[in-house]
C-alpha cells in the first residue's frame, strides 16, 4: 500500500518538468562570465542608456560597436583619457573616459564608481614635463624642465635653456621652487624662485674663446592655463641676476606647453 | 502546537525586543551613540596600464641650405598629452659637407671639410585627421595625420643656431603600441655660416618607428 501511495504521489507530467528544469539549470550554469582579460584595470557596468565603442582612442575614430545600459566591460587600459575595454563576448574598442565616469565598479560590492577609481589614480600622477620658448636678454630662447608636484601649492621644478644668439650662445641649468598661489583653478598664478649655473659664450666667427660661466638667481612669476585634461599652456617673466665678477640683471619671458601625468 | 500558544509565544518576543529598545533609551536619558559593527575596508587603487609615451627612431634625408643633403638619423621621445595634442622631443644628426664650395676656392668649414650637424627640439603636436587605413578586405590600421611646430638649436661647426621647426606627417598603428610614421620638416635656422645673418631653411623627410608605453 504504501509503495503504491508513493507512486501515485509522483504524477506523470512532474517528470519531465522537473527534467526541464534540471536543464535549464545545467545551460546556465554553462553560461558563466567569461574570465577578465588579463591587466583588466576594472570590471564595470555601463550607467549611461548606450557608450559608443570607438576603433582608436579619440573622437575622431569610427565607431564600430555600441554597448547599452548595464552591459559589463572589462576596463583593460588608458590612453589621452579614453580606456580600451572588452565586452564579454570579446569585443575590444575605446570608451571616453567622460561616458566611464559614471559606470559602476562591480568589484565584491563595492559602491563605487568608475570616475571615483579615476580620480583616486589620478591624485598619484603630478609629474610634469614642457617646453618653453621665448627670450633671454634679447636672445631667442628655448627651455625644457621637468617638475614634481608634491602638494597642491608646492612643485620642485630642474629647467635648462639655450639662447643662441647672434653675437654669443647663452645657456643655464635652474633648480628651484615654483608655488601656485591660486591651485586647483583652470587659471593658476604661480610664482618661481630658482638657482642655477649660466654659460655664454662668443661666436667663434667672431671671437674664439673660452665660455664665461657664472651663477644666476632666479625670481620671477607666470600663469597656467589648464586647456584639457593633462595638458596645461603656461607663460611666465622671469628675472636673472647674474654674478661673475659684477651682478647683471636680465629678464627672461617665456609662454610653452606642459603636459602633467 | 495550538495557534493561541504559538501567537502568545510571538507576541512575547515582540514585546521582549520592544523591552529591549527601551532598555537602551533610558540609561542615559539622551541619543545613543551607535557603535558600528563593520571595520572600514581600505580599497586599493590598483594602476591602470597606461601607453601616453611614445618612443623612436627615424631614418631619412635632410637637406642644408647652401651645403647639400645627407642621410639623417636620431630619436624622439613624445608624450600624448590628449587626443589631439602631443609634446615631442626629437635629436638629430647628419653629416654637413663644403665640397660644393670648395669647387669655388671657397671653404666656409676650414681645413675640417665634414661637421656634423646636431640638432635638438621641441614641438607640440596636433593630431588633424584621425582614422583608419585599410589594408585589403580584413585589415585596418587606426591613423591620424598631424601636424607639428615648435623651436630647437642646431649645433654645427662648433657653434649653436636657434632653430624653427614645423612640419607635418602621417602616423599610423598596426597594433596599439606600434607606431609608423612619414614625416617631412623644415627647420628655418639662423645662420651665419658664409659671413652674413641669414635664415636658412633645412629641409628634413624621414621615416620613423615609435613604441608606445
Amino acid at each position: 500500500m504504501a509503495a503504491e501511495t508513493g507512486h501515485a504521489m509522483i504524477s506523470r507530467p512532474f517528470v519531465p518538468a522537473l527534467g526541464l528544469l534540471l536543464g535549464m539549470l545545467g545551460a546556465g550554469l554553462c553560461q558563466a562570465v567569461p574570465a577578465a582579460p588579463s591587466g583588466t584595470f576594472a570590471h564595470v557596468a555601463i550607467a549611461n542608456d548606450f557608450v559608443e565603442i570607438h576603433a582608436g582612442p579619440g573622437r575622431g575614430y569610427p565607431v564600430f560597436h555600441v554597448a547599452e545600459k548595464n552591459a559589463e566591460l572589462y576596463v583593460l587600459r588608458e590612453k589621452v583619457n579614453w580606456y580600451k575595454v572588452q565586452t564579454l563576448k570579446g569585443i575590444e574598442g575605446w570608451i571616453a573616459g567622460t561616458d566611464l565616469a559614471s559606470a559602476r565598479v562591480l568589484d565584491g560590492g563595492r559602491s563605487l564608481s568608475f570616475g571615483q577609481l579615476e580620480t583616486a589614480e589620478q591624485a598619484r600622477r603630478r609629474a610634469e614635463v614642457g617646453f618653453f620658448v621665448g627670450q633671454f636678454a634679447g636672445d631667442s630662447m628655448l627651455s625644457a624642465f621637468v617638475a614634481y608636484r608634491f602638494t597642491r601649492y608646492f612643485a620642485v621644478e630642474v629647467a635648462t635653456a639655450k639662447a643662441p644668439g647672434v653675437y654669443s650662445a647663452s645657456s643655464y641649468n635652474r633648480l628651484g621652487i615654483r608655488v601656485h598661489v591660486v591651485p586647483n583653478r583652470q587659471w593658476s598664478p604661480y610664482v618661481v624662485g630658482a638657482a642655477g649655473l649660466f654659460s655664454t659664450k662668443p661666436r667663434s666667427t667672431l671671437l674664439d674663446s673660452d665660455p664665461a660661466n657664472g651663477v644666476t638667481s632666479v625670481f620671477g612669476g607666470g600663469v597656467s592655463y589648464v586647456a584639457e585634461r593633462g595638458f596645461d599652456v603656461r607663460g611666465a617673466v622671469l628675472s636673472h641676476w647674474l654674478s661673475g665678477g659684477n651682478t647683471t640683471q636680465f629678464i627672461e619671458w617665456q609662454v610653452g606647453f606642459a603636459a602633467t601625468f | 502546537m495550538s495557534k493561541t500558544l504559538i501567537l502568545g509565544v510571538a507576541l512575547w518576543v515582540c514585546a521582549a525586543s520592544g523591552w529591549a529598545a527601551d532598555a537602551v533609551y533610558n540609561t542615559s536619558g539622551s541619543l545613543p551613540i551607535l557603535e558600528p559593527t563593520l571595520d572600514r575596508r581600505t580599497i586599493k587603487v590598483p594602476d591602470i596600464d597606461t601607453e601616453n609615451f611614445e618612443v623612436g627612431v627615424f631614418i631619412g634625408v635632410l637637406s642644408v641650405e647652401d651645403f647639400g643633403s645627407s642621410m639623417l638619423r636620431g630619436a624622439r621621445v613624445g608624450i600624448h598629452a590628449t587626443q589631439d595634442f602631443f609634446l615631442e622631443g626629437a635629436f638629430g644628426q647628419a653629416t654637413v659637407s663644403d665640397e660644393s664650395f670648395k669647387t669655388a676656392g671657397l671653404s666656409p668649414f676650414g681645413a675640417a671639410g665634414n661637421h656634423l650637424l646636431d640638432y635638438y627640439n621641441v614641438v607640440i603636436g596636433y593630431n588633424l585627421f584621425p582614422g583608419q587605413i585599410f589594408w585589403g578586405e580584413s585589415r585596418a590600421w587606426t591613423s591620424a595625420a598631424y601636424v607639428v611646430a615648435g623651436v630647437g638649436n642646431s649645433h654645427l661647426a662648433n657653434d649653436d643656431y636657434f632653430t624653427m621647426v614645423f612640419g607635418m606627417g602621417l602616423r599610423a598603428q598596426p597594433t596599439d603600441w606600434l607606431a609608423v610614421r612619414v614625416e617631412a620638416r623644415g627647420h628655418e635656422m639662423e645662420t651665419n655660416l658664409l659671413g652674413r645673418q641669414k635664415m636658412g631653411h633645412n629641409f628634413e623627410a624621414n621615416f620613423s618607428v615609435g613604441v608606445f608605453f
